[in-house]
């Protein structure tokens, strides 16, 4: 990837963008996992610092090993050495709703569950700043309301960066969308970006339509035809 | 569950004791020695099941067969026994090397399975190679099949001694990074994005299975320590699905297993302890089935 440049306050924003335009990779250079030139800063911290002020949901969760929901959730906190664990975990299983599944197996869960439990642990290990990488995917219709749901409340005092493949979403959620293809295509309100000659440059097939619930945004990938 | 696991593995270790000490004294220090081997390879072993390393985990008793034979000949070259510091310290040496080998051969860009089978392989060959010299060169200074069996019988204070200090360096492992290295095995990419360096571990715990399982071949025999490093930690997780209480639980298990073996073995003595303890673990296992069903 090159040229990306962008600043977020407390805000949504959607990290939109074809197969392999690089929403994850640039994910793993906030967390500082990825070698990058330039600087990277998150709430004004700059150095490798930095990634531990941001709460961070993986793109593939497969659980398989033994844990509880409290256990998934608390462990990390304690790990990273974040003053009162405990209460940090306890307060984020409140927040998404599953402080009374906490004694569960995590492997008992639903999709959405999972999610929102993963939610939790970013939550509890991070700041303010949250990057959710496809957090919708593998989650059936209900889990994908209350996903939605537990979002339009966390969004209302954090940052909260979440990359999906598909555009189409509430329009309540989305302060900004980032559109990224190798490089930042477009970054600002919604209603700028979701324009059929903007999403031309990256998608092959593009049909847009404006509901009062929220934009439905089709698309295809040039890479990946039906 | 746990606390009644921990009460009954204490309370059996206990009374195995007392009997060894009081009416078996020839016993009292193998039991010793198959205790502590025990609980510490059951350590390791929800390690390498959450890890899924199990079939590594199995291919220690090649590696242990192969750098047993290759200790063995080097101690009998150098007329000593079986129970000698060289003998130790060089299977430790050989099984650190053929365990290393494993994640060479993987960073060949083999599949973590295929690495450690082409490894296996080798290990294979070479046992047929070591087991012919012995035959032809030490022929009336080793006995292959004690390697195969361990010495149970002949432990002494002093060989407790020899191995207390690689098992206590192989418990470190467990000790410090268990928790860690388990949920490393939960979500390693989420482990991996604060900080932890899941590859090292990966590294460490190896030399954590080598150390263990070269401080425990002369009491288990080269082939048991691998069913240590994997029934103990698949028992555990039908016995509790809390990632904490694993280690405490699989440990538990192996002492209760322990203490069976050497009361199994003052009643059968055709049993061999190590054999005991495998069967009482496999047992405790499929004890557990109706347990997890629940």
């Amino acid at each position: 990837m090159e040229d990306v440049s962008f600043s977020a306050g407390r805000e949504f924003v959607l990290v939109g963008g074809p197969n392999g335009a690089g929403k994850t990779t640039l994910f793993l250079a906030i967390l500082g996992l990825l070698p990058y030139r330039g600087e990277i800063c998150v709430d004004g911290v700059c150095g490798e610092d930095r990634a531990s002020k941001v709460g961070y949901v993986p793109q593939y969760i497969h659980i398989e090993a033994e844990a509880t929901v409290w256990e998934y959730v608390y462990l990390p906190a304690k790990f990273r050495r974040i003053k009162a664990a405990e209460r940090a975990a306890e307060e984020a299983l409140k927040a998404v709703g599953l402080y009374a599944f906490r004694d569960r197996p995590i492997t008992a869960l639903s999709g959405g569950q999972r999610q929102r439990a993963a939610i939790a642990r970013a939550l509890a290990t991070g700041g303010d700043v949250l990057l959710l990488d496809e957090p919708m995917a593998n989650v059936d219709p209900q889990g994908r309301v209350e996903l939605l749901s537990l979002l339009r409340e966390l969004k209302k005092d954090r940052t909260i960066l979440m990359t999906s493949h598909e555009l189409t979403f509430p329009s309540d959620l989305a302060d900004k969308v980032l559109l990224l293809n190798k490089r930042v295509i477009a970054y600002g309100p919604p209603d700028a970006v979701f324009r059929e000659e903007i999403l031309m440059k990256v998608y092959r097939y593009v049909r847009i339509a404006k509901t009062p619930a929220g934009f439905i945004c089709v698309t295809e990938d040039y890479a990946h035809p039906h | 569950m746990l606390i009644l696991i921990e009460a009954a593995a204490a309370a059996s270790a206990a009374a195995a004791f007392i009997h060894a000490y009081l009416y078996a004294p020839l016993l009292f220090w193998p039991l010793v020695s198959l205790v502590l081997s025990a609980a510490v390879l059951a350590a390791l072993s929800p390690l390498a099941v959450s890890r899924r390393m199990t079939f590594l985990a199995h291919a220690q008793g090649h590696s242990i067969l192969t750098a047993a034979l290759a200790a063995a000949i080097a101690a009998a070259a150098a007329a000593q026994s079986l129970a000698s510091p060289l003998f130790y310290l060089a299977t430790l040496l050989f099984i650190i090397v053929l365990n290393l080998l494993v994640l060479f051969t993987e960073s060949l860009g083999f599949r973590k399975d295929v690495a450690t089978g082409v490894v296996m392989s080798f290990q294979l060959t070479a046992s047929v190679v070591l087991l012919y010299v012995i035959r032809s060169l030490y022929a009336t200074a080793l006995d292959p099949l004690s390697i195969i069996t361990g010495e149970y019988v002949l432990i002494t204070s002093r060989d407790v001694l020899i191995q207390a200090p690689l098992l206590f360096a192989s418990a470190l492992f467990p000790l410090f990074y268990g928790v860690k290295y388990l949920y490393a095995a939960v979500d390693e990419a989420f482990v991996q994005a604060i900080g932890i360096n899941t590859k090292l571990l990966d590294k460490l715990f190896v030399v954590a299975m080598s150390l263990a399982v070269a401080g425990s071949v002369y009491a288990l025999g080269s082939l048991m320590p691998a069913v240590l490093l994997v029934l103990p930690g698949a028992a555990a997780s039908r016995y509790s699905h809390r990632l904490t209480e694993q280690i405490p639980v699989s440990v538990s298990l192996a002492v209760l297993s322990a203490a069976a073996a050497h009361f199994l073995y003052t009643i059968l003595p055709w049993l061999w302890p190590s054999a005991a303890l495998g069967l009482a673990l496999l047992v405790l296992l499929v004890a557990a089935q109706p347990l997890r069903n629940k």
